[in-house]
């Protein structure tokens, strides 16, 4: 560990330093083409040609030592030797994007001033070549002092003089980085002098400014565009929800087909026990009901990151950002949002580019009312067994419309939360929207591919471990102890699982859920999917035997009215049905208080719109 | 170049600049009724991303509602801001159409 050389990457936001950690280490860190991507650190290592342990640290992007987000914070704190968890790197790898070197200088003399050992790695050299900009490397090295490598992160070719040149490199300055004393001593520097510098020397390094990225400005003639780009951002959404849905049919019946066999299998060829019905009562209705799902959300997930690759996130940021000024939200607030579609926990983790503190807490507190990829199966579900899968207004799809309509109830909650916040409790000057636009580049296929896989990883990796056990131990409570041998009701109403979902019942009747339902709703605490695994197990063992084979759809169909099914999906919409969100939120608002005051709104709105969704449908339907 | 009247001859503000216009940034002003901090911190940031006294800076787009934010080209970053920042920035034109 000690003889480990320790080497950051340190650089502005976007200029490729994951993808450079990425390619050294071999490691799937998140790259995307906006600013603020990476918000804390990240460690990994790598051996040099010549045998040398490296250490890496990835660090979220910084414009300068002074910056004032928490994010930026963290790489100030680790370059500077006072951060807890990371001691002061040996060797300052600073990344510098080759089409915009004046800028990206700045840092670098920053940097420079605190004498410690470093690199810099002249990253991105591929655009800078497609522009025609034509920069002097060797003069750019004497006039800096400081060695440079160009290097093109995102393909294999494109590090290896990188990793040669850092090899020579660190051989030589394991001795001077062995030698520096310890913090270096820091001032806050004059930006504007020093900017100055780094475009002088940026000019006299430069043999030829090369054309400006005419791809970039035509592209955003259209996407910016008065007209096209709100209709192109709202088409862009819908095709994704109706692309979730259309796409994912054709496998998500391939799986169903395959756990189908399976659980017919089991059925059949063992004994009738207690280990048949956790077997296929627990483990294969649960995890099943869960796995299903997968295409929908990889779908979800591949257009995510699509759209983070090609540059266009900051570009909705900006046709949003009217809406978000409206109710008194930081523009930078958008991406945090938008990666909530995802999860709301990397949304929470990426206020951390906010700088204003008010404004932080104000977006965290609504990120969960973003639609995660959690909820899809929750919604698909009840979409799939109680709306009609029938066309509207010749073009759209009933079911389709439903899911549109239930994202936009979250982001319209939000946006209404977010104005109720910011005129009483995080009430305060708002912080503006400044925001680099990046360049466009199409996503590169592969990283997409691997984005994917890390997706399906995670996701079995979920169904595998924690829905697996939550679905056992429902199991066993919903099962033991038997029935008695007079019982008129299903077996399951006479366990603990059916005793405790009895007196939740009580709570939870006035907004039609049924005990079923009740039950169901503590495992999915957990997280909001095993919710829908839950209800797997628990009918699956509240059928009588001939229904082993239907499935949860026509089994919810049966048990549940109309009412009760949309005053769920209303439910969901709202309610902090997940721990790990409310885990993250107590620890980036380092405080209990932020947290259980998200956990106790978004229960109150959730318990009235279901009950309003109810009690409505009840008297429309009778 | 210290005068923070937009007034003068041949200045504006950066957010009356229409698309494709180009100038040169005069100064930052400071309005009185902002908090001095708050200001303070908003020229850090313009700052931060190359926004300063003498870059050069090229109007574009403007968002469909209400024409609030806009989108600016300085050197070769292309940079989203608000009106009420981008009317703290006044602008010497260079060329005047
Ligand atoms: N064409 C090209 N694209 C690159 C290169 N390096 C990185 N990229 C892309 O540029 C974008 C930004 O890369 P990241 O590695 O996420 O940048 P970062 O410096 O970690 O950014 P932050 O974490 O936001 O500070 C991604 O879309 C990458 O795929 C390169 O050398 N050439
Ligand atoms: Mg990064």
């Amino acid at each position: 560990m000690n003889s480990a050389l320790r080497l950051a990457l340190v650089g502005n936001p976007n200029a490729g330093k994951s993808a450079l950690f990425n390619a050294l280490t071999g490691s799937r860190q998140k790259t995307g083409n906006y600013p603020g991507t990476t918000v804390e650190r990240r460690a990994g290592r790598f051996q040099t040609q010549h045998g040398l342990e490296v250490n890496v640290v990835d660090l979220p992007g910084t414009y300068s030592l002074s910056a004032t987000s928490p994010d930026q914070v963290v790489t100030r704190e680790v370059v500077l030797g006072q951060s807890d968890s990371e001691p002061l790197p040996d060797v300052i790898l600073c990344v510098v994007d080759a089409t915009n070197l004046k800028l990206h200088l700045r840092l670098v003399l920053e940097l420079k001033q605190l004498g410690r050992p470093m690199l810099i790695a002249l990253n991105m050299i591929d655009l800078a070549t497609r522009d025609k900009i034509d920069i002097d490397v060797e003069a750019l090295e004497s006039a800096l002092g400081i060695p440079v490598i160009p290097t093109v992160a995102v393909r294999r070719s494109g590090v290896k003089e990188l990793s040669v040149e850092l090899s020579n490199h660190l051989n030589d300055l394991v001795e001077e980085a062995a030698k520096t004393g310890p913090a270096p001593a820091w001032q806050p520097q004059d930006l504007k002098s020093l900017q100055k510098e780094a475009g002088r020397i940026a000019k006299a390094a430069t043999r030829s400014e090369g054309i400006e990225h005419l791809m970039t400005r035509r592209l955003d003639a259209v996407f910016l565009h008065k007209v096209a780009g709100p209709i192109i951002l709202f088409a862009m959404l819908f095709v994704m929800f109706q692309a979730v849905f259309a796409w994912a049919e054709t496998p998500m019946e391939w799986i169903d087909m395959g756990i189908g066999a399976l659980a017919d299998w089991l059925t059949a060829s063992l004994p009738d026990n207690a280990l048949r019905s956790l077997l296929v009562d627990g483990v294969i209705a649960g995890v099943g009901s869960v796995v299903v799902f997968l295409p929908q959300i990889l779908i979800l997930f591949a257009f995510i990151l699509a759209l983070e690759a090609s540059g266009y996130m900051a570009r909705g940021a900006f046709l949003m950002d009217r809406i978000m000024a409206s109710v008194g939200l930081n523009g930078r607030a958008f991406i945090p949002l938008l990666s909530s579609f995802a999860c709301a926990i990397p949304g929470i983790m990426a206020t951390r580019t906010i700088d204003n503190p008010r404004d932080r807490l104000t977006t965290i507190m609504i990120a969960p009312l973003m639609t995660c990829s959690a909820r899809i199966p929750v919604y698909t579900l009840l979409i799939a067994a109680f709306i009609p899968n029938q066309a509207v207004g010749g073009i759209f799809n009933l079911q389709g419309v439903v899911l549109f309509a239930l994202y936009l109830a979250g982001i319209v909650s939000a946006l209404i939360v977010a104005g109720v916040l910011k005129r009483t409790v995080t009430k305060g000057a708002s912080q503006s929207l400044l925001m680099e636009l990046p360049k466009y580049q199409l996503p590169n296929l592969r990283d997409l591919v691997l984005g994917l896989y890390e997706r399906v990883k995670i996701f079995m990796a979920r169904a595998g471990k924690f829905i697996l056990t939550t679905m056992i131990v429902l199991w066993v409570l919903a099962s033991y102890p038997a029935a008695p041998a007079d019982a008129a009701l299903p077996d399951i109403y006479y366990s603990y699982a059916g005793q405790i979902g009895r007196v939740l019942e009580i709570l939870f009747a006035p907004i039609g859920f049924t005990w079923e339902i009740a039950i169901s709703l503590v495992p999915g605490m957990a997280a909001r999917e095993v919710f829908v695994g839950a209800l797997g197990t628990v009918y699956a063992l509240s059928g009588s035997e001939d229904q082993i084979a239907t499935s949860l759809v026509s089994r919810l169909q049966n048990a549940w009215s109309l009412p009760t099914a949309l005053a769920v999906m209303a439910w969901y919409v709202y309610a902090p049905q997940c721990l790990a969100t409310l885990a993250v939120a107590k620890r980036e608002t380092n405080s209990w208080g932020w947290m259980f005051f998200m956990a106790g709104y978004l229960t109150a709105i959730a318990y009235l719109a279901a009950g309003i969704t109810y009690w409505t449908a009840t008297a429309i339907i009778g | 170049m210290s005068d923070t009247t937009a007034n003068r001859e041949g200045q504006t503000t950066l957010a009356e600049m229409r698309y494709g216009e180009k100038g040169r940034i005069a100064s930052i002003s400071s309005p009185a009724a902002e908090s001095p901090e708050n200001n303070e911190s908003l020229a850090a940031r313009l700052l931060e991303l190359g926004i300063m006294e003498g870059a050069e800076i090229e109007a574009l787009h403007r968002s469909p509602f209400g024409g609030d934010p806009m989108s600016v080209k300085v050197e070769r970053t292309i940079i989203a801001l608000r009106r009420a920042d981008a009317s703290t920035i006044i602008i010497e034109r260079l060329n005047g159409n």
